[in-house]
């Protein structure tokens, strides 16, 4: 083992020793310090990929039906009925438009006179419809936990910088191993010594991902940042006016001037046909959004704003109608996009994974996987380098990892079985299943802390977790009658692929947990320290195992 | 750690990495909104594909900077001429 890793070292010696030496530092601190936190973005995104799929299965009214597509005005009108107060129109109605016939839509309102309701969803083939913070609450939990919308705008802010202090453990990481990353690429030893497994896991998997890991942290950076990253532009080029900024960036439709008409028509256009109109501007043109501002007046105006079909990279196209008479107003191809409008709209959709379909989807999950993986090794790897010298810190955060990290599999099992048998028409709950998840969560991460013996703990967290995920397809069987069987019958593809998901996660937990071998680390905590521990001797010393995985 | 640092080199390149990196970072987006001579749309995909690797390209110079005294020293100057050149724009130009 001295001799291979003395060749490790040797190959590595185009960066120079010092700069390496700085380079690992600053690698395994930031790593260390926000370690916890990116796995849990990167998990929680893993999931969210499939916020769609999930927002099904939760809501049995939002799920596939048989029949026709209804049209976007017979979706809307119902909603805006109820949000409004005493008649008002929504002063901005914001929609995602649905994809398909199982699509569901979207609907933002706001201004004056309207409920105060973050988001509404509607089934686009029933036209009933979900709203937050009534319902949704799985989706919504999982969704704002991504970029800790718990903790509001700061809370997004701070994912945003944890992107770009990722981006910095990817970059210090990548300028280590540039020169053998090839050779990385196909090294994997477990059957050496653990410290030396979980670095080449790490390595591995780091260069798998890399592309991926790379492409997430700066476009996450910049979406949690957008606040902030936004000002010296929107002080120094838009006078302070946000919403230009917004529009530059294609995420509107360019200003246009709107004429009053002197009286709106008592048939207002059809939102279903202006839709329509728009989609037949382009050969190819995807609408995706929809905005009416001031809804119902006379100066309404309806922007519809979508992407070249298919195109990864390139901007947004938008056509604008005047809503009281239909008429079209402006026409900016995608083709056209301005450079600073293709680059956001490029950033948001690999990271919102907006391309490739399904299959795509499955990639990025697997590969979000992988980076939990990197992360979660990286810190093993940086505890087992340590694990000589017995401090408490190092005892501690390895608790951590387990509770934080292994915790969160039975946190989410709960917080979907939560879903599945909490009464109908509960009050408030949004609060029950926030409490349902972090409660478990919080339970899990208090059990690894008390707990001395680190693998058992990810041993028994997985098998928890991993038994409470194979109850999903159960519990939803029997409180919606969607057994798998049924949601194949009544090709609800969301539901099935759903419950399949949890069963593949609850097979590969229990998995795991059966190859862990404790036995190996059973009295870790209660041993001595060494005599004396210098880095560079806890660099190569062989250490019991405190989480293994079983040899062939 | 692998590197022998002494406290004082600890703060003071994490202070130059985290303080002067990210006014780097603000610097260099006011630099490309207000300074480049290319059109607007063009200086705003510079700021905001650029920004990201200055920013974190300041913090990692900082930490592999000779000595404390270098890195601000250094991010120190590069934040102020882009600054400067901001300001020089528009306010003397």
């Amino acid at each position: 083992m001295f001799g291979s890793l003395h060749n490790c070292r040797l190959a590595v010696s185009k960066l120079p020793a010092r700069a390496y030496k700085l380079s690992w530092d600053a690698h395994s601190v930031t790593g260390i310090v926000i370690g916890l936190a990116l796995f849990v973005i990167f998990a929680t995104g893993a999931l969210v990929l499939f916020r769609g799929e999930i927002r099904k299965w939760e809501e049995p009214k939002l799920r596939a039906q048989p029949g026709e597509r209804i049209s976007l005005d017979a979706m809307i009108q119902p909603v805006v009925d109820s949000l409004s107060e005493d008649g008002a129109s929504p002063a901005r109605l914001r929609m995602s438009l649905p994809e398909g016939r199982d699509d569901n839509l979207f609907v933002q309102a706001t201004g004056e006179g309207m409920k105060a309701t973050p988001n509404v969803w509607v089934n686009s083939t029933t036209g009933e419809w979900v709203r937050t913070p009534e319902e949704g609450a799985v989706t919504q939990t999982l969704y704002y936990l991504h970029f800790f919308y718990q903790l509001g705008r700061w809370g997004l802010h701070l994912a945003g910088l944890l992107g770009v202090f990722g981006l910095l453990a990817v970059v210090t990481g990548t300028a280590m191993h540039l020169d053998r990353i090839v050779k990385d690429f196909f090294q994997f030893r477990p059957g050496k010594s653990l410290r030396v497994a979980w670095a080449d896991a790490h390595k591995v998997l780091g260069t798998i991902g890399l592309p991926f890991q790379t492409m997430y942290v700066f476009t996450g950076a910049y979406l949690g940042l957008l606040g902030i990253v936004a000002l010296p532009y929107v002080l120094l080029l838009f006078d302070g006016n946000s919403t230009d900024y917004l529009r530059e960036a294609g995420y509107y439709a360019p200003a246009v001037q709107v004429d009053s008409v002197a009286s709106a028509s008592a048939e207002r256009p059809r939102l279903e046909r202006l839709a329509a109109r728009a989609e037949r501007a382009w050969p190819d043109f995807d609408p995706k959004k929809m905005i009416v501002h001031h809804m119902g007046q006379p100066n309404s105006r309806v922007e519809v704003v979508g992407y070249q079909h298919g195109a990864v990279f390139g901007g947004t196209g938008s056509v604008v109608f005047h809503g009281a008479t239909g008429e079209e107003l402006l026409r900016m191809p995608p083709n056209e996009a301005n450079l600073f409008n293709e680059a956001v709209q490029s950033i948001e959709t690999l990271h919102f994974a907006r391309f490739g379909g399904m299959a795509l989807k499955m990639l990025f999950f697997l590969l979000a996987i992988a980076s939990c993986a990197v992360i979660l090794t990286g810190n093993l790897t940086w505890l087992e380098v340590r694990d000589t010298e017995n401090r408490i810190v190092n005892r501690m955060l390895a608790r951590l990892t387990a509770g934080t990290a292994t915790g969160f599999l039975p946190a989410v099992a709960v917080l979907f079985l939560a879903d599945r048998g909490m009464p109908e028409g509960v009050p408030n709950p949004n609060w029950w299943s926030a409490l349902f998840f972090f409660g478990g969560w919080a339970v899990a991460v208090v059990y690894a802390l008390c707990r001395r013996n680190v693998a058992r703990t990810h041993r028994s967290l997985l098998t928890i977790g991993g038994g409470m995920a194979m109850l999903v397809p159960i519990a939803n069987g029997l409180t919606t009658g969607a057994w798998p069987w049924a949601a194949w019958t009544a090709r609800q593809w969301a539901v099935l692929g759903v419950d399949l998901g949890a069963v593949g996660c609850g097979l590969g937990a229990l998995g795991t947990a059966v190859l862990l071998n404790v036995e190996a680390s059973s009295d870790k905590d209660s041993a001595s320290p060494p005599s004396s521990v210098s880095n560079s001797a806890s660099d190569f010393a062989p250490e019991p195992t405190p989480v293994s995985v079983a040899p062939d | 750690m692998k590197y022998d640092w002494s406290t004082g080199e600890a703060w003071g390149k994490a202070g130059a990495g985290l303080l002067l990196g990210t006014a780097l970072y603000l610097a260099f987006c006011s630099f490309c909104a207000t300074s480049l001579p290319v059109v607007q749309d063009v200086a705003l995909a510079l700021g905001v594909l650029g920004g990201f690797p200055v920013w974190v390209g300041g913090i990692y110079y900082a930490v592999l900077s000779k000595t404390v005294v270098r890195a601000w020293l250094v991010l120190g100057t590069m934040t102020g001429l882009l600054a400067g050149a901001v300001l020089y724009v528009r306010f003397i130009a």
